[in-house]
């Protein structure tokens, strides 16, 4: 994450890599990665570690490898210790550059957002979370980074997800018939509770257990065939490995809008404004994303 | 300096957020309307998707074949477009 906070944040490098490289991206299968990395992927990730350790032109899992553009095999790589500093990626660069005669050009692929994903199902509720630690919000335009050193860390960056939720899981959030209050069904609710956390190292999130009744819900007007629901409670997150001991405590408050006549969410939001995680103190916002959102924006991994 | 001045601005803007005691719903809604909107991802976080990543390994190899451009590939731990581990 310091390679993503350092030198892939660096105008530089991104002008270099945009304009003279084919740049990506390649989580490997772990505990944390399961059913993100296709089979085809992680073959292709065994390759190039297997002919870079044949080749003799460095190895290791957390990694930044060159592939020759007319064959696919590697030619060259970068521990991502070496690789943060960002001098020395760029010098990394340069030479392949200058080895391959690489004319500049435009990205070939379009930038775009990489959190969501390439597809939904239809009718799908997409929520958006953003977590990062209290005090960590940086506004306001980006300040040029030292070059000559190892300036980035995971924490600098906000960690987000997206949460799908499918047809038959939102419309468990329908208001039951003549209830003024309710309890959100746990399952529902563990699908986006699981995620409030701030940015942590070797976490897994499929260990994660949320409180039964962690989120209830109550009617405050209805209008125009639009009823709103104010969402609260307080989440209680235990892991699996250490069931005893509580992971985060996190007072909720939000709020969604449910429209009655066409039978759908049109908002939803969810926040909480000072989570614990043991000494850390955190915030999480969750709100719903517009499809066309989602259309305008170019597929995650 | 300017990062722990930066930091009391936000412990102070969170602090504003707290709902005063017997306030309106309507302002209660347009609190959390506020902090969410303040707590999204800003340009800074955000840098590394001005970099026009491929989907996937093959797609940059066939990407690399068609323009002669060399394939920069970083592999990880975790779900680095996410900041998730």
């Amino acid at each position: 994450m310091s390679l993503r906070a350092g030198p892939l944040s660096d105008d530089k490098v991104i002008a270099l890599l945009n304009g003279n490289f084919v740049p990506v991206y390649a989580p490997y299968s772990s505990e944390e990665t399961l059913s993100v990395v296709s089979t085809e992927e992680e073959n292709e990730i065994q390759r190039i570690w297997r002919e870079s350790l044949e080749r003799k032109t460095g190895y290791g899992m957390v990694h930044v490898y060159l592939l020759e553009p007319a064959t696919g095999h590697p030619f060259d790589s970068i521990g991502v210790v070496k690789a943060s500093v960002t001098n020395n990626l760029l010098e990394f660069l340069g030479k392949a550059i200058e080895r391959y005669k690489v004319k500049e050009g435009k990205p070939l692929v379009k930038p775009g957002r990489q959190v969501f994903p390439g597809h939904v199902p239809p009718e799908s509720l997409v929520l958006h979370l953003t977590a990062r630690d209290l005090g960590c919000l940086k506004a306001g335009p980006t300040e040029p980074r030292a070059r000559d050193c190892n300036v980035g860390n995971w924490k600098e960056f906000a960690a987000e997800n997206s949460i799908v939720l499918e047809k038959a899981e939102w419309s468990k959030l329908a208001p039951p018939p003549s209830a003024s209050s309710w309890k959100v069904p746990d399952d529902v609710a563990s699908k986006f509770l699981v995620y409030f956390y701030p940015q942590l190292e070797a976490n897994v999130v499929s260990n994660h257990r949320v409180n039964d009744g962690a989120l209830k819900a109550s009617v405050v007007s209805t209008s125009k065939g639009v009823t709103r629901v104010r969402l609260e409670g307080t989440l209680t997150l235990k892991r699996v490995q250490e069931p005893n001991a509580v992971f985060v405590e996190a007072p909720l408050a939000g709020y969604y809008d449910y429209d009655t006549i066409k039978r759908r969410i049109v908002a939803f939001r969810l926040m909480t404004e000072n989570g614990k995680c043991g000494p850390r103190s955190f915030g999480v916002a969750v709100r719903s994303v517009a499809p066309e959102e989602l259309t305008a924006t170019a597929p995650s991994k | 300096m300017i990062t722990s001045l930066l930091g009391h601005l936000v412990l102070w803007g969170a602090a504003a957020f707290q709902a005063p005691p017997g306030s309106a719903p309507a302002d209660d809604f347009a609190r959390i309307d506020q902090w969410v909107q303040n707590w999204q991802p800003t340009e800074t976080d955000r840098k590394f998707e001005q970099i026009g990543w491929a989907k996937d390994i093959p797609t940059a190899i066939r990407l690399a074949k068609q323009s002669g451009r060399p394939v920069f590939v970083f592999t990880h731990k975790g779900q680095v477009n996410l900041g998730r581990q």
